[in-house]
């Protein structure tokens, strides 16, 4: 498929001899060369991480992930505006550990490839959605309730990957270390439109549109342990769909009240502009337990700035879920990092929160 | 101008064929069989070495082989954590000695060490869709692959290798790249997936 779709844009160039002007997605879609300088220009660090996407991505290496043949068992197409959601419920991302019932696994799916029994897959939305106590669904909520390493202990025969696994708790997963010794809270996806960098060591630039989608498929090929990669309509759909997700920029109104004044003081240095994000700071600055930032996996000695922008809605917060909420995060006796508003008096700090919640 | 066009359209025709031919990974030559596969039903020994008395580590179940009294061949085994987790002691037990010991869709892996003077691996019971090569067709071949993310011996499951595999064993991956990126352990593993068993990079969790 994905030749005929390159062969037309070939020849379709051939026919007006000329280049014909492609955007961004169509670009990505068809082009190994464009993906390739996507992957070199987003990729930041020298980490593992970064040395295995160099390796195998439209690499031209022996393993070269870009030449794997689509995997789309589902048969999950339509328009890019619906199709995200579609992906997001339904892609089969993972493949669950062994043993693993569908009950256990929130809004996975069974698939059918031809073996005894259909496999059965972890989705986006497993790890990415929070069902709340009514009921109610919130699509790119960290899922606090779902036990991935518990599941994996189970299905291990191997009592030191059990212990490391069992240690990680609900709504936590190492996805960088090969130990397991390195996990991390599930972050929240809605946000995501808002950050100039992805992964919590921002080990990913998000120059635009098209590196989240580049970042979604490396991520699902490197799930499957590089033997198939999606299709790359889904990866964009996806991509599109996570940055829906994103709560409304705070109005400009609110700028000149007494939080606006307070955040201006303590926070806008890292999290700048409107999306209140920015660059990453160097761990010593930020403060908090430093394993994820200087992880030889996918460490890059800084933390990702994430978007305040809807922070008064997220929950659990800081890289490794050490704070509960935004007020915990305020909290004038907490420890462990982030203290940035820490020494602020009461009036200033219910001012800040005040400004925080408004958007 | 129309020649520039047709020698255009015809690069594009050279590009599609090229890459309509670049599926899949370039094994030079497939190995005639795996290295680990199940000729006959497993049999695993029924003696076990211990590892003595250990260390009495905070949170452990035990200090030596006999507060394991749980299952068959209970030892005392000093399980690292990994990571800032200190080790602890557990006991462990053989799940099963013989392929009949474990149930439909599972297989007895045999574990112990060799050295009779340690316990080794417990023996256990693991997923498996064969138990011997002949359940994989004449001239079949039934082989562990590892499981998500796994380490040393962590098998996730048999299968049956297939006239599809890109690969049998390990080597007949390609090696890591030259290019200076770093080394990438590729095993030849069961791609559940597109049921075959292909070169693979690392498996761990999505994220």
């Amino acid at each position: 498929m994905r030749s005929l779709l390159v062969a037309a844009i070939v020849l379709g160039a051939g026919a007006a001899c000329k280049a014909p002007q492609l955007d961004d997605e169509a670009r990505y879609a068809t082009d190994p060369t464009f993906r390739r300088a996507l992957l070199t220009e987003t990729l930041l660090g020298e980490s593992h991480y970064v040395k295995v996407r160099l390796q195998h991505y439209a690499s031209g290496d022996a393993l070269d992930w870009d030449r794997h043949d689509e995997w789309n068992p589902q048969r999950l197409d339509g328009p890019l505006e619906t199709l995200g959601h579609d992906a997001f419920f339904r892609y089969p991302a993972q493949i669950a550990p062994e043993g693993a019932s569908l009950t256990a696994i929130p809004f996975g799916v069974a698939v059918e490839v031809g073996g005894p029994r259909p496999l059965v897959a972890l989705t986006c939305a497993t790890c990415h959605t929070r069902r709340q106590a009514d009921g109610s669904l919130t699509v790119g909520a960290s899922n606090r309730d779902f036990d991935f390493g518990a599941l994996l202990a189970a299905s291990s025969n191997d009592p030191e990957f059990a212990r490391t696994r069992r240690a990680w708790g609900p709504g936590k997963v190492d996805v960088s270390s090969r130990d397991g010794t390195e996990p991390v809270a599930i972050p929240d996806l809605r946000p995501v439109r808002y950050q100039t960098h992805l992964q919590y060591a921002g080990a990913v630039a998000q120059t635009r549109l098209v590196a989240l989608a580049l970042r979604i498929e490396t991520l699902i090929i490197t799930a499957h342990g590089g033997a198939l990669r999606p299709p790359r309509k889904l990866t964009l759909a996806l991509a599109r769909y996570v940055w829906s997700l994103a709560p409304p920029l705070p109005q400009s109104s609110h700028r000149s009240s007494r939080g606006a004044a307070v955040f201006a003081q303590y926070c806008a240095g890292c999290h700048r502009g409107a999306e209140r994000s920015g660059p990453p700071v160097f761990v010593e600055r930020v403060g908090t337990d430093p394993t994820a930032a200087r992880s030889s996996w996918r460490g890059t000695g800084k933390y990702r700035v994430p978007s305040l922008v809807g922070v008064g809605d997220r929950t659990p917060l800081l890289h490794d879920g050490s704070v509960e909420d935004l007020t915990g995060l305020l909290d004038p006796a907490r420890s462990g990092g982030h203290a940035f508003t820490v020494g602020i008096n009461d009036t200033d700090r219910a001012a800040l929160r005040e400004f925080l919640d408004a958007h | 101008m129309r020649k520039r066009s047709r020698l255009v359209s015809l690069l594009g025709v050279i590009v599609v064929f090229v890459l309509s031919g670049l599926h899949g990974v370039a094994i030079a030559k497939r190995s005639d069989k795996p290295t680990r596969s199940r000729p006959t039903a497993a049999q695993c020994a029924t003696n076990r070495g211990t590892n003595g008395k250990l260390r009495e580590w905070a949170h452990s179940a035990c200090k030596t082989d006999a507060d394991c009294k749980a299952g068959k061949n209970g030892r005392c085994t000093q399980v690292y954590g990994g990571g800032r987790l200190p080790p602890t002691n557990e006991c462990s037990y053989d799940g099963c000695f013989t392929d009949k010991d474990c149930g439909a869709g599972t297989a007895c892996e045999c574990g112990h060490s060799a050295d009779a003077t340690t316990a080794g691996e417990a023996h256990q019971c693991v997923a498996a869709e064969c138990k011997v090569d002949a359940d994989c067709g004449a001239g079949g071949f039934c082989s562990p692959s590892y499981s998500l993310c796994s380490r040393g011996r962590d098998v996730g499951k048999y299968y049956c290798h297939t006239p599809k595999d890109e690969c049998m064993v390990d080597s007949d991956c390609p090696p890591p790249s030259e290019k200076g990126y770093g080394p990438t352990d590729v095993k030849c593993s069961f791609s559940a997936p597109t049921r075959r068993w292909v070169c693979m990079t690392e498996q761990c969790p999505v994220g």
